[in-house]
């Protein structure tokens, strides 16, 4: 998708994001991985690091030079977040472990870095197109 | 993860989707749907003794995160068919009671559009929306007699 659908994306996926509470840790941890892949899309695209037709998915799916390439522009500090929300899934979405609501909150926090990150990257690579919102207010 | 772990996911997605809007929040919604879906679908599966309901956390198809020899540690190996982790993902080989063919056929509807309108850019319209949401409805109505035959009439 174009960078700007991607930034769209991203900012629904945070408006519902911020009708969560602690209660629905396993949305929280699912919502923040999927906005956080259309934000480190939209950086990559914007960045022409990939082309449109070609869409970051899930960090295990990158070859090491793909995962070398986008940690060297974006800082690698952006696809480690995205490793730990990953991390976050078996154990809390899929699985049923004890304080799910620590696990949910960490993965609104690991987004937040993630946006913030990816924005950051693509300032003056190209701007999204779109009105920009809100963005996800903090919630108990 | 057992019976009561999913149902209780279940019960939890479905108090989320009630607060969601549909079509404004429909990424999300279709997620949870998926999620909620896919649970009560584990649960009715373990109750008709389909799949495992073991102690062990789908990563990918066919690979289970287990308990490890020490408390808190977790080692991945494959193993007989737990958790699925989508409507046929992956795939289960035995036969399925008429209900559970109902169930899965509700869910493919909600997966076949989860993708396409949550990272790609097919339009999300009402009319999409409301199909999802009468396939979920299909999906928990499919598995109630396995499940309250199960519970007792818990569901």
């Amino acid at each position: 998708m174009t960078p700007e659908r991607h930034h769209e994306k991203a900012e629904r996926f945070e408006r519902s994001l911020a009708l969560c509470g602690d209660a629905d840790h396993e949305a929280r941890i699912e919502g923040a991985m999927l906005a956080a892949s259309h934000w480190i899309n939209f950086a990559l695209h914007a960045l022409a690091l990939a082309p449109p037709e070609k869409d970051f998915q899930h960090p295990y799916f990158l070859t090491d030079d793909e995962r070398s390439t986008y940690d060297q522009a974006l800082g690698p500090e952006l696809l480690r977040a995205y490793d730990e929300i990953e991390d976050l899934r078996p154990f809390y979405v899929r699985g049923a472990d004890a304080d799910g609501a620590t696990a949910g909150r960490r993965a609104i926090a690991l987004l937040g870095l993630i946006r913030d990150g990816a924005l950051a990257k693509s300032t003056g690579a190209r701007p999204p197109a779109i009105e920009s919102r809100p963005r996800t207010p903090a919630r108990p | 993860m057992n019976l009561a772990q999913h149902l209780e996911k279940a019960a939890r997605y479905e108090a989320l989707m009630a607060r969601l809007d549909v079509v404004r929040d429909f990424e999300l919604w279709i997620w949870v749907a998926m999620s909620s879906g896919t649970n009560v679908l584990n649960a009715a599966l373990h109750a008709a003794g389909i799949t495992s309901d073991r102690a062990c956390y789908p990563v990918r198809p066919n690979r289970y995160m287990v308990p490890g020899a020490n408390p808190g540690t977790w080692t991945q190996e494959e193993g007989p068919l737990g958790d699925v982790l989508h409507v046929d993902v992956p795939a289960i080989e035995a036969a399925l009671p008429p209900a559970l063919e109902r169930a899965c056929e509700a869910l493919r509807v909600i997966d076949d559009a989860r993708d396409p309108c949550v990272r790609g850019p097919r339009e999300i319209t009402p009319e999409l929306a409301e199909a999802c949401a009468a396939a979920y409805r299909d999906c928990v109505k499919a598995t109630k007699p396995i499940l309250e035959g199960r519970l007792g009439g818990a569901r």
